[in-house]
């Protein structure tokens, strides 16, 4: 009774998170999360001792062992579904090969300039567990542990300073498409549970009752910037410090200091990084796809010859896709791209908006900065719409091409957590033990659900 | 660092104002705490709705829908008119977005079911020109494929006369671009005027590329077949055959074959 009265949001969070994402991770076919393969080169590369990608030839990308690169290219381009599976047996087969790294090939990757940042977690569990088993697989597999223990480290500090807002932490970050993401060799691991920190932070900083004092802002920038070294995109939301009332800083100055440290958390990282890259004059990178034109000036001046014509299109892509983003904010898996039941997208966000329901709050969650934090979490959304459109869609196409759910998912404390704000919790007669075990419980059942319905949709039965 | 709040919901008990401010039953205030919430559900509903409202699609794909649904219907009047109608809506696009390797790829598409193999050809040839050395979602194997299924239809006739084949294929070669099936329909014509050293050599580059293909083993088998060469033809024949048991040619050289070796 009293590990019970004593559990907590990031005590629950942690043991479901280890013991789910370890079942997700090798559930998951080899590389088979969304562009998993390239991000697995990069963190190779990484745990080879390689900050920076190679040249060879005129061709810039990575030396492979070559039994490394076919194990990868054997596992791409399946599309499983109910007429196509995996036999578990034949991943078996694949973990016992051994890498043979006296073979070596050169790999031209399109992915190979990208920040190194997130590919440490993976890079060194694959440099320590290579030791027990190198094959191809199982340094996957080591390097998707290696980075699930780095997301689950980053998200259980979240949820532990998090003063409000726990419950929904917790079941976003234990969300099937959360966990999915944690527990695959992607940036979008640790750019999700950075963001998730910088969301507990600020909410830290909006309910404390002391003054925000200059050590907190440094540490919500060490914050901010590794999570724009993790991935770009989100850094917008870094700006929500503008919302939070100015005499809950120590000083005034301490607010404007505060926005000039955001301003380089955005910014500095991709610009060191790219000065560092330019000074390496390497030749053009093999492009990803060229079946189509991808230029956005040139989508740009097409599009929006007529702006009303460019945002017709845009509002009519979100109609026609929003369900699908929806649907893959929650749990839209991998190259297969196999969705969760609708019903238990809506059960997700259902059990979402209860938990913000169920709140309740040291002292009102002000307008003011409820208004900053959804207006940020919208622009960054039609931000990523915008660039989807004008740069990862051809030139002249209607259609919005390549966004997918999950790159909202890191969006979801921001906007369910201040939409969703009530200021009285909808029950008094739960007590907040209740409602931890019964978030916890939920979170166990939904992912015991995912990994039953990933094995079946993968694998055959053995 | 102090902080006074460390729980979400048991540890804090709602302020004094708060609680004055509770309300039992529905008001004003509590409609407007519950405006943004239900607007948001709204929102959620409208865009969940949209999907199977929202008429969307790009002008090149409506293009390929038309022409893919005229061989669904039987020859006739309808099926002209889906193919001119889907092929009008590629070609406008072809004409505003020539860059585009995929567009260029769908328009062969039309003119395949035209049976117009030059311009068939000449398209694939533009996909493959703007489409090469990509790392997903390639449109050159495709457009390859469908550039060597054109060309072998348009050979078909030409197969026994050599010069005129020579320079279908020659006008076929893709400068700068390797095409291995040149080097089968090579073997081929060699192979039908009798030049067997040529040929082999033509097929045997091509059966690097493809060493499982029918057509080119059992050309080198018939080869060494007509020169005598019984003994070199008998492995290219069983190769060919253990790609294809059933080929009533392979069959019938294996029958010979066997005959000889009595």
């Amino acid at each position: 009774m009293k590990l019970i009265k004593n559990w907590q949001y990031h005590h629950a969070f942690f043991f479901i998170g280890l013991l789910f994402g370890l079942k997700l991770i090798f559930v998951n076919p080899p590389w088979h999360a969304n562009d998993e393969d390239r991000h697995f080169f990069n963190a190779y590369n990484l745990s080879s001792g390689h900050i920076g990608p190679q040249v060879q030839k005129g061709r810039v990308g990575f030396l492979l062992p070559k039994n490394l690169a076919s194990d990868v290219f054997n596992f791409q381009m399946i599309r499983l579904n109910d007429t196509s599976k995996l036999p578990p047996s034949i991943i078996d087969q694949f973990a016992e090969k051994v890498l043979d790294t006296d073979s070596i090939y050169f790999h031209e990757s399109p992915n190979c300039t990208l920040q190194p940042f997130p590919y440490i977690p993976a890079a060194i569990s694959m440099k320590l567990g290579g030791i027990m088993y190198d094959s191809p697989v199982w340094l996957g597999w080591w390097g998707r542990i290696g980075t699930l223990l780095a997301y689950l480290c980053v998200c259980f500090l979240a949820i532990k300073c998090a003063p409000q807002f726990k419950g929904l932490l917790t079941l976003i970050a234990l969300s099937p498409m959360a966990l999915y993401q944690g527990g695959s060799i992607t940036y979008d691991s640790l750019g999700l549970a950075f963001l998730f920190l910088y969301f507990a932070y600020l909410m830290r900083f909006y309910f404390q009752e002391e003054k925000i004092t200059l050590h907190q802002i440094i540490l919500l920038f060490v914050i901010a910037f590794m999570q724009r070294l993790s991935k770009d995109g989100y850094f917008l939301l870094f700006f929500c410090t503008l919302f939070l009332p100015i005499h809950q800083f120590e000083k005034k100055s301490y607010f404007w200091i505060g926005f000039g440290l955001m301003m380089i958390a955005a910014f500095l990282p991709s610009f060191l990084w790219n000065t560092y890259i330019q000074s390496l004059h390497l030749p053009t990178e093999k492009p990803l796809q060229n079946d189509f034109v991808f230029d956005m000036k040139k989508n740009f001046a097409w599009q929006f010859h007529n702006p009303l014509h460019g945002i017709y299109l845009i509002a009519l892509n979100i109609f026609k896709q929003g369900q699908m983003w929806i649907i893959g904010s929650v749990g839209r898996f991998g190259f297969s791209y196999t969705k969760l039941p609708v019903w238990f997208v809506v059960l997700q966000y259902l059990t979402m908006a209860t938990a913000v329901f169920t709140e309740t709050y040291s002292k009102p969650l002000q307008r003011w900065f409820r208004f900053g934090m959804i207006t940020l979490s919208i622009l960054t959304s039609l931000a990523i719409l915008f660039v989807f459109f004008l740069n990862n869609s051809p030139i002249g196409s209607d259609y919005l091409y390549g966004l997918q759910g999950r790159y909202f998912t890191p969006l979801l404390p921001f906007l369910i957590g201040c939409c969703f704000y009530i200021p009285q919790p909808i029950t008094t007669k739960l007590s907040a033990n209740h409602i931890k075990m019964g978030i916890s419980l939920y979170t166990i059942v939904t992912l015991w659900y995912t990994v039953y319905f990933l094995q079946e949709s993968f694998y055959y039965a053995s | 660092m102090k902080f006074s709040g460390k729980q979400s919901h048991s540890s804090f008990a709602a302020p004094k104002k708060l609680a004055d401010n509770a309300v039992s039953g529905l008001s004003l205030s509590t409609l407007k705490d519950w405006t943004l919430p239900a607007l948001s559900v709204l929102f959620f509903i409208i865009l969940w709705i949209g999907a199977n409202t929202a008429p969307l699609n790009d002008p090149w794909r409506n293009g390929e829908i038309l022409c893919d649904s005229s061989t669904r219907v039987p020859e006739g009047p309808q099926r002209t008119a889906l193919l001119e109608q889907g092929g009008a809506m590629i070609r406008e696009q072809v004409m505003k977005h020539p860059y585009h390797a995929r567009i260029w790829h769908i328009y062969g598409f039309y003119w395949l079911q035209k049976k117009n193999w030059d311009s068939c050809m000449y398209s694939q040839r533009m996909a493959i020109k703007l489409g090469s050395g990509t790392t997903v979602n390639s449109i050159e194997k495709k457009a390859r494929d469908l550039y060597n299924f054109c060309l072998n239809k348009k050979l078909n006739p030409y197969f026994s006369k050599k010069d005129t084949a020579m320079a279908i294929i020659q006008a076929a070669r893709i400068p700068g671009y390797d095409n291995p099936m040149i080097d089968k329909y090579l073997g081929i014509v060699y192979s039908n005027s009798k030049e067997y050293d040529s040929c082999n050599q033509v097929i045997f580059r091509y059966l690097k590329v493809n060493p499982k293909d029918f057509d080119a083993l059992f050309a080198v088998a018939l080869n060494y077949y007509n020169q005598g060469q019984y003994s070199m033809s008998i492995p290219f024949l069983r190769r060919a055959q253990e790609v294809n048991p059933n080929e009533p040619k392979a069959i019938l050289l294996s029958k010979y074959l066997n005959e000889w070796q009595k």
